[in-house]
Order: C-alpha cells, then sequence, then structure tokens
C-alpha cells in the first residue's frame, strides 16, 4: 500500500489534496438530494476500443503498440472464474471497458456449461490493482504507480462491485444526533436534547425523555416480534435499559445502570446479548448483565417500574424513572489514563476499548483484568470490531482510519490505513455481511463506503449531511445510518 | 718544547723595537752622531738631560728585562729546576737574547770597568768588593744584585745620595760626578765619550765595545743586529716526522705516550654514539646528501629578495611594492619628446596646489653631462617617506571573517522531528455572538468554559463542539477559570464588578452536588471583623435576584472596581483577582471556605497587568507594564524581580515544572524566562507581527503558543530538561491561522489541553478553535 506519511507534511498535504480532487471526480457521490437520487454512472465507452478476442486483441496491439499492457484477470469469487490467460488490452481501457471486456470473457467461458441466466450480466464489477481499485484508465494507473511498466503482467483482481447505497430516509431531530442503532428496520437514535427516538421506516415510533444529560449511545439488544430491549447512555453518567412493548407500543425504562462517574460514551453487547459493556470519561470499562430484571424477581426492596401502560404519557414516565431498579456493574475495569471512547466486544469473553490515551486495550471479562494492549500514536475516537476477520478498525483525532489486526504478532500493528476523510474521523462500522466492507463519518459531512482492500479510494461517498457526523451504524446489511451535527439521522439503503 | 722554537723570535723583535725607541729617544750612538747635542744647544740644564736619559735608559732595561723575566716565567716550573745542570736550555735562552747579551756585556763591561774607570771613587767602591768566582752569578735568570732596589723606577732615587741597596744592605753611593765644565772636558778628552754609557743602577759609566756599538749602529739601520746572522738560512726541520737514527733528546718516552688518551677515549665513543644515532653524520654521507637532495646543492643566492619575509609579529605579509624603475624622463638626458614644452610646464607649475594631479612629479631636464646635473633636492624626503612607509605601514593581509549568517543560527531539530504538536483546525466551536476574551478548560479536558463579551459563558463538550450551558451574565466576561479543586465543580467568572463562582453542572453529578450544597450557605464569620481596607474593597455575598445572575450561580464577590482577571491558586481555595486600576488594591486575594479576602500589597508598583500562582510553590507573580514581581507569599516578601525590557505586558504563563515563565507583550514579543538563571530573559521571540494577546504552556507536552493580534497562533517546542545544565530548547514548529479579525483584535485567547496535544483559542470573531 503506498503510504501517505512520507515526506514532509507539506508536500503529503498537497499530495493529499491532489488525490482528494482525483477521487472527487473519479469515485460516485450519492447525495440526498430532493427527489433526485443519483448513483453511480460510467461514461460509456465505444464498443470499438474493447476486443474480446484473442486475436482481435492481438490485431488491437499492432495498431498502438505503446498503448498496450498486459494483463491477468483474477477472481475474488470461484463463480465468476475466468481462464488464467494473459491479455494484451490498450491503456486506454479504464474500469467499464475492462468489465465489459470480463463479461464477454464470462460469456465465453461460462456459455457451455451454464443454462440459468447468469447472475454477473448485470453485474458490475471493481478491480483492484496493487491494492487500490480502478478508477482512472490504465494508462493513469501506469503512471502513478512506480515500477508497472507497460511491458508487465497486471494482474487484476475482480469482484462484483457492491450497488451503491441508495439515500433512503432522513428524519430530523431536535438536537444533535449522538448515537443511533440498526435492528430489524428499527432504528433507535440518540439525541443531545436528553431523548432517544424509535424509528421505523422513517417514523417516528417513540420519543424517551429517560435521561438527565444529553444522551451519548444507544444500542439494541434484542428485539422480536412481541417486544424490545435496548439500552442508552448518556452524560447523567447512567446507561438505562429499556423494555419496550412492540404491540402496545410502551416503552419501560427497567433499569438504571449506575457507577460511572462521568458522561458514558459507548455501550456495547456482546454476542449472547446477555452482556452490555459501556465506557466512560471516567476512565472506567464497566460491564453490566443485559439480561432485563422484572420487578416482580426483585423483590419489595425497589419499587415496580411502571408496566408500560401506554395510556401514561411518556413524561410521566420519565419523571417515575428514578423508581426504577439501579443496578451495580458486574465488573469495573480500570487501567485507561484517559476517557474511553469506544468499546467493542471481540470473543465471548473479551472486551476491546479504545481510548483518549492513545491506547486499544483488549480486556478479559472472566478474568477481570487486561489482557492487550495496542499503543497508537493519537487519540481514538472509536473502534468497530468484525467478527468475520477479526480486525478492529479505529478512528482517531486524525483523517486516518487505522485497521488493526489483535492478533497480529509481528511488531506492524496497524495493518493499513485509510486516509480519504478531510477531518476527524469519528464513527467508523464494519458491515457485518461482508468482510471487507465498513463504514465511516466523519467531520467532514460524508459517510464513506469502503473496501478494506482499497486504502485511499473509499466505494462510495454518501454526501447528505450538513454538519459533523457524530455517529453511524451497518449492522443492518441494508441500512447504513448516520446521525450527525446537523440534527438528522439519515439512512441509506444498501444491498449487500 | 716545540714552544721554543717559535718564541725565539719574540725577544729579538722585542729588542729592535726598544733599541729603536732608545735610538729615537738618545740617539746618543754612532761616531757621526752628536750625542750629546740636544744637552749642548738645547736650554736644559746638563743635569735635567741627564736624569732624563737616565730614566729612559732605565726603562728600557726594565722592559728588556721584563721580556726576559715573562719568557722565561712561561717554561714550566721543573724546567727551572732543571736549569742547573740543563745547560742546553740555558744556553738556548740565552744565546737568543741580543739584547741580553748587551746587558750582560754590558754589565760585565762595568765589573771590568774598575780597572778601566777613570773615577777613583766608583773604582773603589768596586774594589771593596771582593774579588769572586764569575761564575757565581753567570745566570741571565739571575738580576742584578749589584743593586736591589729592584723593578722601582730609579729617579725615585734622584734625591737621594745614593742610588739603591747591594746585596748587604749597603747603600750604594751616587758616584761622585764633576760640574758641567768638568763633563765637558773629560768629553774633549776621552776619545770613548761618544760610546761612554752610564748605568743606571750603578751610576756608572761604561764604554761600550765595539761589537756592542756595531749591533746598536745596526739596530738603528733596522739590521738584523747580529752581524753574521743568516736570515734567509735553510730552516732545519728539527721536530719533523722523520724518526732521527739518534733521538733529539736523550729522554726516555713518557709512560703517558704509551698509554691511549682516555679523554680521547672518550670522545671516539661520543662520536660513535652519535653516528649511530644519526646525530653526526660522516662526511661521506653529507656529500651524499648534498648530491642527492638538490635544495642542498643549489639555492637561490638571492632567494629572499622576491620571497615574501618572515616577519614574525605579522602574519601573512604582503611584501611592499619595489620602487619604481626610473623611465626615460628620468634621464639626464632625455629624448626631447619627454621634454617639457611651455603649456606643459605652465600646467605643470599651475598644480601647485594638487600636487598629485601632476602626471610626472619633477620636471624632465636636460643637462649636457653627468656632471652637470645637480642634487635631487626631494631625495632625503622621498627616502625618508618610503622607510616610513615600510616600516610603519606593514602590510599584512587581514583574514575577513566570512560568516554566513545561518551558521551562526544553532542547530535546532526539524518540526517534523518534534511531533505531536497541533497543524490543522479539527473543530470550529461556533455560538458566541461577540469576541472571546477568556477560555477555560477543565481538569480531564472533557469540557470548555468560555467567556465572551455578549455578556455569556458558554461550557462546551470538547470532543463534539456541543454547548452543553449557556450562563447569561449582566456584562462583558472578563475572565472565566475552572476550579482546580476536583471536588468542586466551580467556575469564577469575572464580570463588571464581580467575580461570580458558579456551578458549572457539569460533570461528575455527586461532585456538582456536593459543590452546590457545600457553597449553599456562608461559612461561620463569626468572630472575624475583616479590615477596613479589605471591607471597602469586596464584599461577599450570596447571590440576589437584582444581581441578574444565572441561577446556578453560588456566590457573589463584589468589588470596588471592575474586576480584570480572576486565577484560582493549584490547590482551588484561594483565588487572586486583579482590580483594574485598583493602584494599591488591585491585587486581592481570597479564600472561598472561609469567605475571606486580603489584600496583600500596600504600595503600588505600577499598573497590574495580570497576576499567576506558582503552580508548586508559594510564589506570585505580579505583571506590571515593564515588570514582573515574585513574590513569596509564605515569607511575605518580594523575592525576585525580572527585567523584561519590554514596554507592556500582556499576559504570561508558567511552566508546570515552575521554573520557566512566559512573557507575552503588546510590542510583539515573547519573552522565555529562565526564573534559576537570571532576571533577564533567557530567550526574546520575535516572531509575531502584531502585539501578543496570550501566552500559554501545555502542561504535559514541552509545547507553548502565543496568539497574536493578527489572527495568528504560533505553536513552538519548548523542552525543558530536568538537567539543570541544559538550556530549554526552544523551536518555533507551526504558524495557525483560521480565525478572522475583528475590530483590529484577532486571537484573545489561547490554551491547551490538559492531557492532548491539542490547542484551543478563542478569538476576537467569536469563535473558539480547535487546533490538532
Amino acid at each position: 500500500m503506498p503510504q501517505q506519511n512520507k515526506g514532509t507534511r507539506e508536500t503529503r498535504s498537497e499530495s493529499w489534496k491532489e488525490e482528494r480532487r482525483r477521487r472527487k471526480t473519479s469515485h460516485p457521490i450519492l447525495t440526498f438530494g430532493t427527489g433526485h437520487r443519483r448513483s453511480c454512472f460510467r461514461p460509456p465507452i465505444p464498443s470499438d476500443s474493447i476486443h474480446t478476442s484473442r486475436a482481435s486483441t492481438m490485431t488491437a496491439m499492432t495498431e498502438d503498440k505503446s498503448a498496450q499492457i498486459q494483463v491477468k484477470f483474477i477472481a475474488s469469487d470461484e463463480s465468476l472464474a475466468v481462464p488464467s490467460t494473459t491479455f494484451t488490452v490498450p491503456l486506454a481501457l479504464d474500469a467499464s471497458g475492462l468489465e465489459q471486456l470480463l463479461k464477454r470473457l464470462l460469456a465465453e467461458s461460462h456459455d457451455s456449461i451454464d443454462e440459468a441466466p447468469p447472475t454477473w450480466s448485470d453485474q458490475s464489477f471493481e478491480f483492484v490493482l496493487r491494492g487500490d481499485f480502478l478508477r482512472t484508465s490504465l494508462a493513469g494507473f501506469v503512471q502513478s504507480h512506480e515500477g508497472v511498466t507497460p511491458e508487465s503482467v497486471l494482474e487484476i483482481h475482480y469482484f462484483a462491485r457492491n450497488p451503491p447505497p441508495a439515500p433512503d430516509q432522513d428524519v430530523n431531530h431536535d438536537d444533535w444526533v449522538s448515537g443511533v442503532s440498526a435492528l430489524d428496520g428499527h432504528v433507535l437514535t440518540a439525541c443531545y436534547d436528553n431523548t432517544i427516538a424509535l424509528f421505523y421506516d422513517g417514523h417516528k415510533l417513540l420519543t424517551i425523555p429517560g435521561h438527565d444529560g444529553p444522551a451519548r449511545d444507544v444500542v439494541w439488544i434484542s428485539l422480536d416480534e412481541d417486544q424490545g430491549v435496548f439500552a442508552s447512555s448518556s452524560h447523567d453518567q447512567t446507561v438505562m435499559l429499556y423494555q419496550w412493548n412492540a404491540r402496545t407500543r410502551a416503552i419501560d425504562v427497567m433499569n438504571v445502570c449506575r457507577g460511572h462517574e462521568r458522561s458514558v460514551d459507548c455501550l456495547a453487547v456482546d454476542r449472547s446479548r446477555t452482556l452490555l459493556a459501556s465506557g466512560s470519561f471516567d476512565t472506567h470499562l464497566k460491564i453490566w448483565s443485559a439480561k432485563l430484571q422484572s420487578p416482580d424477581e426483585n423483590g419489595g426492596s425497589h419499587e415496580a417500574l411502571t408496566n408500560g401502560s401506554g395510556g401514561e404519557s411518556e413524561k410521566k414516565k420519565a419523571r417515575t424513572s428514578h423508581k426504577t431498579l439501579s443496578r451495580t456493574p458486574l465488573v469495573t475495569l480500570g487501567g485507561h489514563k484517559e476517557g474511553i471512547s469506544g468499546v467493542a466486544w471481540t470473543e465471548d469473553n473479551e472486551v476491546c476499548t479504545s481510548s483518549w490515551d492513545h491506547t486499544l486495550k483488549i480486556w478479559d471479562f472472566e478474568m477481570r483484568g487486561m489482557k492487550t494492549e495496542l499503543v497508537g500514536n493519537k487519540s481514538f475516537f472509536g473502534l468497530s470490531y468484525s467478527p468475520l476477520n477479526r480486525t478492529i478498525l479505529t478512528c482517531s483525532a486524525d483523517r486516518a482510519i487505522r485497521l488493526y489486526d489483535p492478533r497480529s504478532k509481528d511488531g506492524v500493528l496497524v495493518k493499513n490505513q485509510f486516509t480519504s476523510h478531510d477531518g476527524w474521523v469519528t464513527c467508523v462500522d464494519w458491515c457485518q455481511e461482508r468482510e471487507d466492507l465498513f463504514i465511516s463519518g466523519g467531520h467532514d459531512t460524508v459517510v464513506k463506503m469502503w473496501d478494506r482492500r482499497s486504502c485511499v479510494t473509499p466505494l462510495y461517498d454518501m454526501k447528505g449531511h450538513e454538519d459533523r457526523i457524530l455517529c453511524c451504524d451497518w449492522s443492518e446489511k441494508d441500512m447504513v445510518v448516520s446521525g450527525g451535527a446537523d440534527n438528522t439521522m439519515k439512512i441509506y439503503k444498501s444491498n449487500v | 718544547m716545540v714552544h721554543s722554537g717559535k718564541k725565539r723570535k719574540t725577544p729579538s723583535q722585542a729588542t729592535q723595537l726598544s733599541s729603536a725607541l732608545l735610538l729615537d729617544d738618545e740617539t746618543p750612538i754612532g761616531p757621526d752622531l752628536n750625542l750629546e747635542g740636544p744637552q749642548v744647544n738645547g736650554s736644559k740644564s746638563p743635569s735635567e738631560a741627564e736624569t732624563q736619559s737616565d730614566s729612559d735608559e732605565s726603562s728600557v732595561y726594565s722592559e728588556l728585562e721584563d721580556e726576559e723575566d715573562e719568557e722565561d716565567e712561561e717554561d714550566s716550573d721543573e724546567e727551572e729546576e732543571e736549569n742547573e745542570d740543563d745547560g742546553d736550555d740555558h744556553e738556548a735562552s740565552e744565546s737568543d737574547s741580543a739584547a741580553q747579551e748587551i746587558a750582560e756585556e754590558g754589565r760585565a763591561r762595568s765589573k771590568k770597568a774598575p780597572s778601566t774607570a777613570q773615577e777613583p771613587e766608583a773604582v773603589e767602591a768596586l774594589e771593596a768588593q771582593p774579588v769572586q768566582d764569575e761564575y757565581e752569578y753567570d745566570s741571565s735568570d739571575e738580576e742584578d744584585i749589584r743593586n736591589t732596589i729592584g723593578n722601582i723606577p730609579v729617579n725615585w732615587y734622584d734625591d737621594y745620595d745614593h742610588i739603591g741597596y747591594n746585596l748587604d744592605g749597603v747603600a750604594i753611593r751616587k758616584p761622585k760626578r764633576g760640574d758641567e765644565l768638568d763633563h765637558f772636558l773629560r768629553q774633549m778628552e776621552d776619545g770613548n765619550a761618544g760610546i761612554t754609557v752610564r748605568d743606571p743602577l750603578t751610576g756608572q759609566d761604561v764604554v761600550l765595545s765595539q761589537s756592542q756599538v756595531e749591533k746598536i749602529k745596526r739596530l738603528a739601520a733596522s739590521k738584523v743586529p747580529e752581524p753574521g746572522y743568516d736570515m734567509y738560512a735553510d730552516a732545519i726541520p728539527w721536530f719533523s716526522s722523520q724518526v732521527m737514527e739518534t733521538p733529539l733528546r736523550d729522554l726516555p718516552e713518557g709512560k703517558k705516550s704509551f698509554l691511549p688518551s682516555l679523554t680521547e677515549k672518550r670522545r671516539v665513543g661520543r662520536m660513535v654514539h652519535a653516528l649511530k644515532m644519526g646525530w653526526m653524520k660522516t662526511k661521506a654521507e653529507r656529500e651524499q646528501e648534498k648530491r642527492e637532495d638538490p635544495t642542498k646543492r643549489y639555492y637561490m643566492l638571492w632567494q629572499s629578495d622576491d620571497q615574501p619575509e618572515d616577519v614574525k609579529r605579522i602574519t601573512d605579509l604582503i611584501p611592499a611594492p619595489k620602487m619604481k624603475l626610473p623611465g626615460h624622463a628620468e634621464s639626464y638626458n632625455p629624448p626631447p619628446e619627454y621634454l617639457f614644452t611651455e603649456r606643459e610646464k605652465k600646467t605643470w607649475q599651475d598644480l601647485d596646489e594638487e600636487p598629485f594631479k601632476r602626471k610626472l612629479p619633477f620636471i624632465p631636464a636636460k643637462y649636457e653631462s653627468l656632471r652637470q646635473v645637480p642634487a635631487y633636492r626631494n631625495f632625503i624626503n622621498e627616502r625618508f617617506e618610503r622607510c616610513l612607509d615600510l616600516y610603519l605601514a606593514p602590510r599584512a593581509r587581514k583574514n575577513r571573517l566570512t560568516i554566513q549568517p545561518e551558521d551562526l543560527v544553532p542547530q535546532l531539530p526539524k518540526p517534523q522531528d518534534l511531533q505531536p504538536f497541533p497543524t490543522v483546525c479539527a473543530l470550529t466551536y461556533k455560538g458566541h455572538k461577540n469576541m472571546i476574551r477568556t477560555l477555560s478548560i477543565e481538569a480531564t479536558g472533557q469540557f470548555l468554559a468560555s467567556g465572551s463579551d455578549d455578556g455569556t459563558v458558554k461550557i462546551w463538550e470538547v470532543q463534539t463542539g456541543y454547548c452543553l450551558q449557556t450562563f447569561t451574565m449582566p456584562g462583558v466576561i472578563k475572565s472565566v477559570m475552572w476550579c482546580p479543586n476536583k471536588a468542586l465543580s466551580l467556575l469564577a467568572v469575572a464580570c463588571e464588578n464581580m467575580v461570580v463562582l458558579i456551578s458549572a453542572g457539569v460533570g461528575d453529578k455527586v461532585v456538582v452536588d456536593q459543590t452546590e450544597e457545600l457553597l449553599k450557605e456562608a461559612p461561620d464569620n463569626t468572630g472575624y471583623i475583616p479590615p477596613e481596607r479589605v471591607k471597602n474593597a469586596v464584599a461577599w455575598s450570596l447571590p440576589e435576584k437584582s444581581d441578574k445572575l444565572p441561577k446556578s450561580a453560588l456566590i457573589v464577590l463584589k468589588f470596588f472596581k471592575n474586576v480584570k482577571q480572576v486565577i484560582w491558586h493549584g490547590k482551588g481555595d484561594y483565588f487572586a483577582t486583579l482590580v483594574q486600576d485598583g493602584l494599591n488594591r488591585s491585587v486581592i486575594i481570597s479564600q472561598l471556605s472561609k469567605w475571606r479576602s486580603q489584600i496583600p500589597f500596600s504600595k503600588a508598583k505600577g499598573l497590574v497587568q495580570c497576576v499567576l500562582f506558582h503552580p508548586i510553590r508559594p510564589y506570585l507573580f505580579v505583571a506590571t507594564q515593564r515588570h514582573i514581581r515574585i513574590y513569596n507569599l509564605a515569607k511575605q516578601e518580594l523575592s525576585k524581580k525580572l527585567q523584561t525590557g519590554a514596554k507592556w505586558i500582556s499576559s504570561m504563563a508558567i511552566h508546570p515544572k515552575g521554573d520557566n515563565l512566559l512573557v507575552g507583550t503588546y510590542d510583539k514579543k515573547v519573552q522565555w524566562f529562565d526564573l534559576d538563571l537570571s532576571s533577564k530573559p533567557y530567550q526574546v521571540l520575535r516572531y509575531h507581527a502584531t502585539a501578543v494577546r496570550q501566552v500559554a504552556y501545555h502542561k504535559r507536552y514541552p509545547l507553548f503558543a502565543s496568539g497574536a493580534d493578527d489572527t495568528s497562533i504560533i505553536v513552538s517546542h519548548g523542552m525543558v530538561y530536568n538537567d539543570l545544565l541544559q538550556n530549554p530548547t526552544i523551536v518555533p514548529v507551526k504558524l495557525l491561522r483560521g480565525h478572522s479579525k475583528y475590530d483590529d483584535f484577532g486571537v484573545m485567547e489561547v490554551l491547551w489541553h490538559p492531557t492532548q496535544p491539542w490547542l484551543l483559542s478563542g478569538g476576537a470573531d467569536g469563535f473558539i478553535k480547535l487546533w490538532t
């Protein structure tokens, strides 16, 4: 990967600006417009510039020798494999040209075997050359990469392109949206006006003014047809567990988890949906039980919470919330020197936290202690762990998203660095379905969708926010949710 | 004995000389010479002349005798002893001396003389002595013992009637002499008168023998006195290398001659050693060297003429230019074209006032011959000038120091190596409607308080830029500061003539509640009567509705004039307030827990600009317009006074370790004081183009920043070492621009995040920016 941090700061920023200019024109940008949705388009390429048969390719080669290069197609997906023959293609070819070429190759190779309509016929492809997407023509790639000569054989990895995410919903809030969580189409948002809101398909189902301070994060614990359970954290140093009755649309604040001494900034639920980890600015990581305790089980020591009759106003509920059961943490883990900014469950008993003190720490819940420490050089603002590829993405007080492999034994902790944002990156989230995809949001008001194989160029830029993005979520594979300082929560539909 | 051969000549020479003298003085010799001429003709009395001649004679003789003595003395004593029986030597010495012979003969004559003497007295005197064997005293070595006066001038006896003493100590009578007439008659009568001389020792007249007269004549004619002497005879090499058949001397060879010489052996040993060591070289070697090394064979005879001369006191001397050689114009007979025409001559003469403008310093002239050339009038002057020039103005090549200005700048590390430091603006906190004068960040770095001219104090979440709280105050906010006490969530706000302590309402809820609970009521101050001076200056109270203060205001301090600055002591119980134009009451220190204030200074030392508490020790820094005074609060005395040399101090900041102070001034300077080092600034940084408003040190990172009116913020690396001997390293690393100008004000406040290398700046444009 071409690392950007070589050379002086000035040249770096210059090259970065140039890069950005190039990228701005080269990759698709999606925006929320008034009814106008722009998706990704490629300029059509005259078909005569593409030569499918090898014979015609050879003739093309004789036409202009300097404008040709040898390529080899390597499929990431077995079902889309083509014979590993070396082709000579004109350098003027770009991604769409390659795509047409590839499609004809696929058609040739799959012709006899497959009777069913091929899945790739209406599919577009991404081409990865040396760890970066091909966004210009091959000639541009050869120019920008050292060591690539027209004589060398380029290995082009290709895979089916994700369809671009489409702007879906745009919901206004009263204040900044600081946390989002989606599950089964239900989206929870945490807002700086101390409320938690629940949406389904663009409609607000609930507003829960439970907290005394601005809400910082919200997370679904479980959701089924009858009820949903979720938790929220806030500046008022509490984590609240809610039970939502889907049928009656009643909401109960089931438990208030007290113990943090500063704002609780991040929440995470483990895979068994029984444990809830919270990180706070008071440098402590606390792990709570995510199981709901019904008031009956708890005996008479605590007064029962209102059992969610729909007739009661939400305000009243909020007022009575102090009567809810207080919950104490199962474990408190201290060791960070500064506030914890992100938390994620990595294994069943493992929590990873990111902190302002420039460290990532992996805690063992059973051992009640720290297991590993990864040291960075900037304060971390958030992290995301993918169970599919077992790596950690972090965002920190600079423009870069860094990919850490906690299991890596060799010295290099940062496996990859993704720099395309123009400002702090505030949130990252892995796709839960595809191991290569993730999204990120930053102060540059853009949510970016990335493929981890491409370090510089993101797949898509999702524009639409008018102010800094504070949170994003891609736990539902078809919903990219983001919230920001422009008081909106936006959802893109992604077809992964 | 080798000597004697050489020495032989010396007495003869001496004799020649002395006889020459004798002739000159007395000229008595020669039959044709009138010996007594002068006495006859001269005006002197004969006696006088006699004495004169006597004394002369004696001097001559004594000289002769001296010579003899010396010669004898030169011979070794042993030989003297041997003399008795060694006839050879004796003869040799005797025969050599012609003068001695004369004397001997003279004496012999005189001894014989009594027989021939005319004067009976003298004969008597001699006859009185017994006739002795002539060989008894026939020794040249022995002095004449007839008279024993020794070697003294004979004229000392002139006044006596004796002439000396004989061997027996009997006075020798002067022989009776007749008067002039007798003398004359004697001369007339005596045929020997011409060759008669008087022996001064005995006073006897001695008649010279024929051979003696002959010798004297020869001497007078500058001839060898011995008539038969062959001057040019062949020399006989007595002591040659050839071994004689019979030895010249019959002495047996001495022992020495058989033994090798020890000194010679040593000398040879030394030479051998020197040869071995190469200190000495044999002649062959030297020749060889000369042959091989041409510089030793040939050398420039006049080398020093065109080579630079070595002058010890002048290094790198430039030889003086040679004098210009004379040309045709200087010739005494120049070609006619060199001669001046009338016009040229006139112009030459017209330039009398400015002689340096003349082409030639003289007028060429033509002479018939070199003999007619007059002396050059300026010769002495010009020579003198030239000599002065050579002597007083030696031309030395001066080494001009070619120092590039860049070389003088100390080697500083590159800014890239000094990361982290803020480089870009990450966030802008928008909300204030007027210029922001003051910022303060909470100890953990999560919240930021800002005070603005729009009368509001806002509390922000640092990470997101969300405004959590807004307190509206009744006037312009001059200063805001979080209480550093971690058990309190308290904000001190200076507004108008008040300092309001506000519960910030952010952070730990428990702490917020505690703060409000704690400060709800006034402490029990019964029995404490504040001094009148303090009472007039400040009043503590709980907020009243008429004050139009926000609800969370807990305590109000009303001062007698507007408050400019409020600053907490590190422990969070005391805070200092700076009252504008308060003169001697401008600095007031208040205690939160007891609701008490005190005025530490009784005299106004100047217009106080800002105050500062030392982070560790009980010191209070008070900056007036030009000076900074450091007071020891524990001892209540002035501990130090810093000379800034600035015209107007705007702000100061102290290093968290407490040994370094940063001062910003309105005259564009940032000064770094090392408090241990001196009371003068260690370094003055003049990198701002306009007045510096605020300076700040980072608590953890070696960074400091200064903000100026031209909207620029300069971040510098300022590393302070634990080693006291090492000076702090100061490297400006980044210039940050982002604020816009408003009313000629730019950046009003800079502040570092307590834990991160982030800088917060408040601008006159109403924005707060976070630089990371």
